[in-house]
């Protein structure tokens, strides 16, 4: 098996140890990251290439990795931050024409499943967090993984577990207040804050 | 649709679109992408401490580089002016006539640009005599040089060149003639 043969040329005994634990980190934990990272980035290359850089970093810390307790959690820390990073460095998107999905949501004929599986939807979902203030986008966005509890964002965000539910309720309330607007016909059709 | 109604649906599409958000999938194959792209990574860099002797090595190379340059650079003027040997020269120059005693008296062109800090101990001595590690110790010119010497103090420029390029001239002439001489199976391939 090609995953098997991978040699990252161990040369101690401590090195092999080192090795294979991180062959078995990336097995276990290489979809969350990829998950983790794709929140942020929304785009699926993006997420792979930052998914690699967090392993790459494993790989050059992979002897202190060995004391970590939660490796799942620094894992976590070091993907998000290397998302953030990333995405600050990435041009805006052009957005889709949303005029169509607009027309929906005023006189929905679908139902909220039906219309929350539209690409369309998904699209004016990303608009709207990335509209949103920093400390309530960074908490929400997080919040979508179903594999992160509130305990565990608010480790990544090095924040308290109280802070991540106020600011995951005011988050919510501002999407809501946008929906609601957009379902009206208000001012603001393109769903831009 | 009413307002309850309008919450109501607002807050269940919500709901559904934020369970979706994030629910991307890898494409196939990503443990074996990310495992082959860690195989490809260059070496860790080894830690300080292991680099530590060729930090040293190289530390005492420079250290001694610069040492031997400052050293070079402020080496002390030589000794000179108790040679007894040098003592002799204005013995030569007191035979002869002033032009030679210009020349072994005036300093270099290379000592009058040294800056004065750095050879004010030798600028004194070169005024008298020169350096005896470069130029060695100048014996008593012989008879022929004597000759030499006052022959061309006494003769006027034009006439010394004029006399070099003739007697270059008669080298010339002499050289040629030997080879002639020398080789009679060319001169006569020539003369056929």
């Amino acid at each position: 098996m090609l995953v098997n043969a991978v040699a990252i040329n161990p040369k101690t005994a401590t090195d092999k140890v080192a090795v294979a634990s991180l062959d078995a980190l990336v097995r276990e934990h290489a979809r969350f990251v990829f998950r983790l990272a794709y929140s942020v980035l929304r785009n699926h290359h993006d997420a792979e290439d930052a998914a690699q850089e967090t392993f790459l970093r494993v790989l050059r810390h992979r002897q202190e990795m060995e004391e970590v307790a939660d490796q799942r959690a620094w894992l976590a820390r070091v993907t998000w931050r290397i998302a953030v990073d990333r995405v600050r460095r990435t041009p805006e998107r052009d957005h889709d024409d949303l005029a169509p999905l607009l027309e929906q949501l005023r006189s929905p004929q679908a139902s909220a499943l039906q219309l929350a599986a539209d690409a369309q939807m998904l699209r004016l979902t990303e608009t709207m967090v990335a509209a949103l203030p920093a400390e309530l986008r960074d908490v929400l966005t997080l919040s979508t993984l179903e594999e992160l509890n509130s305990r565990e964002i608010a480790e990544i965000l090095g924040i308290p577990e109280g802070t991540v539910r106020t600011r995951l309720q005011r988050a919510r309330q501002r999407l809501k207040d946008k929906l609601n607007e957009l379902m009206k016909g208000g001012r603001n059709e393109s769903g831009r804050a | 649709m009413n307002p309850e109604e309008r919450d109501q649906f607002t807050e269940q599409l919500l709901d559904a679109t934020l369970r979706q958000y994030s629910t991307a999938e890898p494409a196939p194959g990503l443990e074996k992408r990310l495992l082959a792209s860690l195989a490809l990574a260059p070496p860790k860099p080894k830690p300080i401490a292991h680099r530590w002797p060729w930090m040293l090595a190289a530390a005492a190379v420079l250290l001694i580089a610069v040492v031997s340059t400052a050293t070079l650079w402020h080496r002390p003027a030589p000794q000179v002016a108790n040679d007894s040997t040098l003592q002799a020269t204005p013995v030569v120059r007191a035979d002869q006539p002033t032009p030679v005693v210009s020349i072994l008296s005036a300093p270099s062109k290379s000592e009058l640009a040294l800056p004065a800090t750095r050879h004010h101990a030798t600028t004194a001595v070169n005024t008298a005599a020169p350096h005896q590690e470069l130029f060695p110790t100048p014996a008593p010119p012989s008879e022929q040089e004597r000759l030499l010497l006052s022959y061309v103090d006494r003769t006027p420029v034009p006439e010394l060149l004029a006399t070099n390029a003739r007697m270059a001239a008669e080298r010339d002439a002499d050289l040629k003639r030997f080879f002639a001489n020398a080789d009679p199976a060319n001169s006569a391939g020539d003369a056929q």
